[in-house]
């Protein structure tokens, strides 16, 4: 690929990118949902959220290892422990990060 | 309560953002160190960073490129990782209804995963303070000013700033951010921070788990295809669980015996199916006629349908409902909805 097709590349996937985030702010602002897409779009958080973590911590690279010799599924289990508990960010990430790096010395 | 103001807002926002920074600053900076691996130009490398301003994509961009992938293939897949956004576009247009164009363009392009995730659950919790009875002066139905666009808008700009930073940083360090220190992981760990707070009731434990599970299925999809199923599948699931609950706190079938309500009041802040305790309790207490006794509940829903755009889950109409039919200590299940 030459540069300015690089730079146009790059473009239209920012364009693609900002389209989709638009996309239904714009469309949905003018109408009302109805009640049942309403109370389903709630379900969006708890959803993607998962949709992210689950893979990243009990399939790494896609290789499965729930094994109790992965630090990551441990540190993560300490992690959402203490984010169940205390609600907090800072300390959840904090104590999560400490947790593999012991971990990681351990195992 | 304090009326918010559109500066409170945006330093509340910012204020929630801050944390979440944290685990996102690894992930910039080892975009930075992976473009300059990949052989990008670092204008080009640092100017993803705002053009397209999207983490997952501009890694596997970075790889496609080293790899030498046609422009249609990196479209298709930007595309294809980035459509979960839709969802969030989808989730936060309610809120945005009332807001000039100008603040609409601008909020959709600061709308990343993690400003999401820190906006959403205020836009919730801000819904749920107000009690369903009273129109508070700030409200979504009558379009009044409560400036949590700010919020949105401060953590929006705090994520973007802190992406640009360290996009800069890591292309500046390059090779010298350390894989062994693991910094990747403190992304997934602010997932799980940002998941801890919104796993409210069992609706939403339910998409949480069946999302988790297609998840775990599909990971090894191309396009990540895997995520945006586990997406759908568990938002398909948790709406599924939501109706349940919803249909039998209508459903004129539970009679039981006392000591039953008592029991329900302190779980309903349990991921039990609130709707479905509400129905219980009520039956019990006032001995009425099943239809009779169900209209209060009934009336109440309806009520509420106008202002679904405030998206309150199904708890907070149960509890009201309870509140009303039985005027015993029902006002005890509505308080843990009161936050």
């Amino acid at each position: 690929m030459t540069s300015p097709t690089f730079w146009l590349t790059m473009l239209a996937m920012g364009l693609i990118t900002y389209g989709i985030r638009l996309s239904m702010i714009l469309l949905l602002g003018r109408v009302a949902l109805p009640d049942a897409a309403q109370r389903a779009l709630r379900l969006v958080p708890p959803a993607v959220l998962s949709a992210i973590i689950f893979p990243e911590i009990l399939r790494p690279a896609g290789a499965w290892d729930i094994s109790p010799g992965n630090p990551r599924l441990l540190a993560g289990l300490i992690a959402a422990l203490v984010a169940w508990r205390t609600k907090n960010a800072l300390l959840t990430i904090g104590v999560g990060m400490a947790a593999l790096w012991a971990l990681q010395a351990i195992i | 309560m304090r009326a918010p103001t559109p500066s409170s807002e945006f330093l509340a926002g910012v204020k929630a953002e801050l944390p979440i920074l944290l685990g996102v600053a690894p992930f910039g900076m080892i975009y930075g160190a992976l473009a300059m691996t990949a052989g990008l130009p670092v204008a080009m490398a640092q100017a993803m960073s705002s053009v397209v301003f999207a983490g997952s994509a501009q890694f596997i961009a970075v790889q496609l490129i080293s790899n030498g992938a046609p422009a249609l293939v990196l479209l298709l897949t930007t595309f294809v990782v980035n459509i979960r956004h839709m969802l969030y576009s989808a989730s936060v247009a309610p809120y945005l209804r009332g807001l000039r164009p100008g603040w609409k363009w601008l909020l959709a392009y600061l709308l990343t995963d993690e400003a999401y995730a820190v906006a959403i659950l205020h836009y919730q919790q801000a819904d749920e303070a107000h009690a369903p009875a009273t129109l508070s002066p700030c409200h979504p139905v009558t379009l009044s000013p409560c400036h949590h666009h700010w919020y949105l808008l401060g953590a929006g700009l705090a994520l973007w700033a802190i992406w640009q930073l360290c996009t800069a940083i890591g292309i500046t360090l390059g090779a010298a951010v350390p894989p062994s220190w693991s910094l990747d992981f403190a992304l997934p760990l602010t997932f799980i921070a940002l998941l801890a707070p919104v796993l409210k009731d069992r609706p939403a434990a339910i998409a949480a788990l069946a999302a988790g599970g297609v998840a775990l299925i599909g990971a090894g999809w191309p396009y990540k295809l895997g995520l945006v199923a586990a997406a759908l599948a568990g938002i398909a699931a948790g709406a599924a669980a939501d109706q349940r609950a919803r249909r039998s706190a209508r459903s004129p079938v539970r009679v039981t015996l006392s000591g039953s309500a008592a029991q329900h009041s302190p779980q309903r802040d349990a991921s039990e199916g609130s709707g479905h305790g509400a129905g219980d309790a009520s039956a019990q207490a006032t001995g009425l006629s099943m239809t009779e006794q169900m209209r209060p509940l009934s009336r109440v829903t309806t009520q509420h349908s106008p202002r679904q755009d405030a998206s309150e889950g199904p708890g907070h109409g149960a509890g009201d409902a309870s509140a009303q039919a039985t005027g015993l200590g029902m006002t005890e299940g509505t308080r843990p909805l009161q936050r």
